[in-house]
């Protein structure tokens, strides 16, 4: 059957899109390509014509998830008198530990995405960039085009917090984890700039 | 607060139909003014125009609509639209934004300015009444030139589901539409947006009704390259223009997660009214001046940090003299800010006019080089002390520039851009 211009786009996106959550949720090489087009009701057949390589769509993929990320840390933000504990509000929470598949892309993909090629990371670097200056922005005087210390330090200690906490099947130790973290994200968006 | 890039740009110029060849004509010193045909201008005392170059009489930077529209669509939208569907693509392609999901689509803004809208539309709706009665309207009448269509005819286009917006405040609508445009991303209603300003109205009547208000330029009808003539002693009036000029412009932080190259920081923007007069500013510019102190302040910077002014100066004696007491209030009389004025090239474009010079300040920024100021043999006294960009495009090093619209009804807008490293 032929499948119409807007019909192959939108199967496009869903592709994507059910890729960036099932990645998510599998790492990258916990799932071939029969599984990610069947969660996207497809047939493995159309792969080829909708994307050149797995890593194609693994670069994809994430692009949309870190762009998804971006987004609700800067609507987090924006709708808060006090940004920066919003955004930890919702990503320093148990919550956010059961959220394998919608949650932080750095943290359910982080240490995979370093072994892949250069296409693939490129989309976690931007998206790291994304978030730094979110955080600069939230923590007030952003101008320069370099992240500050203090940005890449509080992200590099909340996604550390979330992998961490993830796995822990203690529970007063997983939330033990997410706390101290807040502190000492806290502590260092008052303090000096660390670099 | 959210910071905010320009990642596109797209220009339909009477300097020619993209951004690309706009900006070189005009750094060659080349003028897009010329004289009008006797069918447009009748015995109106002003005879010239900015017109955009067809792609027939010059191949090499002339605008085909066909590109933009299919013939049978033409009709159905006034000049002003197509314009704004040109610039806008132009722009997109640039930035490479082209929304396919429904977030995208929802967090997307379209904010197009117009001063006049569809003046040749409502011109000709009006002869059909008269001449061969009102039931011989066409339904594409009212779309054809509600100034909001070039918004509408955009997102319809590209899928555009966030906030949509057209300002009307005449010459300063372009910058507005800039501006508004920051707001809603700054109050995170949206991520980006295409925004700018189209104009397409040079005809009989409101060419008519400018020269009845004696705004244009009546003394240069045959040299027409001469007509447009900011800060110049012989300056008479401001010489009509059209085009569209365009900006995508999107959060700092989501400009990075798409992996998108900002052009220019979009840094500060201020927007004042004079409540003086219908048509003229106040002598002493303070409305002007106002708008720029405000984006000034919101960009956190000094006035003297500022390298570059891409000046509103339409070239009519009353209007350039405000802005030249506004300038040396806000830079100071000693000669630290290199001051060009565009429409010397295009004409003015009215509601365009903002999408078009923040265009120019921005690549004036970019590639280091002020684009000239044509027809500047003898700067006016009052402007002593003001280093203006006569004649020849120089270079510029400078971190930030600032460029300024001001319209009838007293309204100024000021748009503050800074250099992207």
């Amino acid at each position: 059957m032929r499948v119409s211009r807007a019909q192959a786009e939108e199967n496009r996106e869903t592709v994507i899109n059910v890729a960036s959550r099932l990645f998510r949720e599998h790492g990258f090489d916990g799932i071939g390509l029969k599984d990610l087009m069947k969660g996207a009701g497809l047939t493995q057949g159309g792969f080829y014509k909708q994307f050149s390589s797995k890593d194609d769509l693994a670069a994809q993929a994430s692009r949309r998830a870190l762009e998804s990320a971006t987004r609700r840390w800067s609507t987090a933000a924006a709708t808060s008198s006090d940004p920066l504990e919003a955004v930890m509000e919702f990503y320093l929470s148990p919550g956010h530990l059961g959220e394998k598949a919608d949650g932080c892309p750095l943290v359910a993909l982080g240490s995979d995405a370093a072994r892949q090629n250069a296409e693939v990371r490129r989309p976690f670097e931007d998206g790291i960039r994304a978030h730094f200056e979110v955080l600069d922005e939230l923590m007030g005087d952003a101008r320069s085009s370099n992240p500050s210390g203090k940005a890449m330090a509080i992200l590099s200690l909340m996604v550390g917090a979330v992998t961490l906490s993830r796995i822990m099947e203690d529970e007063s130790l997983s939330q033990g984890i997410l706390d101290a973290a807040a502190g000492e994200v806290r502590r260092i968006a008052h303090g000096d700039d660390v670099a | 607060m959210r910071r905010i890039v320009v990642t596109g740009m797209g220009a339909v110029s009477p300097l020619g139909a993209n951004v690309g060849i706009s900006w070189a004509r005009l750094l060659a010193s080349r003028s897009g003014i010329r004289r009008l045909g006797d069918d447009v201008v009748g015995d109106l005392p002003s005879k010239i125009g900015g017109v955009v170059p067809s792609f027939t009489e010059d191949p090499e930077g002339g605008f085909d609509p066909d590109t933009v529209l299919a013939p049978k669509d033409q009709r159905k939208v006034d000049r002003f639209i197509i314009f704004a569907l040109a610039a806008a693509e132009e722009a997109l392609a640039q930035a490479k934004w082209k929304p396919v999901s429904n977030d995208d689509r929802l967090r997307t803004a379209t904010i197009i300015a117009s001063g006049i809208g569809g003046f040749p539309a409502i011109t000709e709706a009006v002869r059909t009444v008269d001449q061969r009665g009102v039931r011989r309207l066409s339904p594409f009448t009212i779309p054809s030139f509600l100034v909001n269509l070039a918004a509408g005819q955009v997102s319809i286009r590209f899928g555009f589901k966030g906030p949509l917006g057209a300002p009307v405040t005449a010459c300063a609508a372009g910058v507005q539409a800039i501006g508004d445009a920051a707001r809603l991303i700054r109050s995170n209603e949206a991520d980006i947006a295409i925004c700018g300003g189209t104009e397409a109205c040079m005809n009989i009547v409101s060419l008519g009704g400018f020269a009845a208000a004696r705004s244009l330029s009546t003394g240069f009808n045959e040299t027409p390259s001469q007509a447009s003539r900011p800060f110049d002693m012989m300056r008479d009036g401001f010489v009509m223009g059209e085009g569209s000029g365009m900006l995508v412009i999107e959060a700092l932080s989501h400009a990075l997660a798409r992996g998108a190259t900002p052009l220019a920081e979009l840094v500060g923007y201020g927007t004042t009214a004079d409540a003086h007069h219908i048509t003229s500013g106040p002598e002493d510019g303070n409305g002007a001046r106002r708008a720029m102190e405000i984006a000034i302040a919101q960009a956190g910077i000094a006035a003297h940090e500022i390298g570059h002014l891409n000046a509103h100066a339409t070239s009519t004696p009353v209007g350039d003299l405000g802005e030249i007491r506004a300038i040396k209030t806000v830079f100071g009389s000693d000669n630290t800010i290199a001051v060009s004025g565009t429409k010397s090239a295009t004409g003015h474009l009215l509601g365009a006019a903002g999408g078009l010079e923040a265009i120019f300040t921005i690549l004036a920024l970019k590639n280091r080089i002020a684009p000239p100021t044509l027809n500047l043999s003898s700067p006016d006294q009052e402007a002593d002390g003001i280093d203006f960009v006569a004649n020849q495009a120089r270079q510029l090093d400078a971190e930030y520039a600032i460029s300024n619209g001001f319209g009838f009804g007293g309204v100024n807008a000021s748009a503050l851009f800074r250099r992207w490293t």
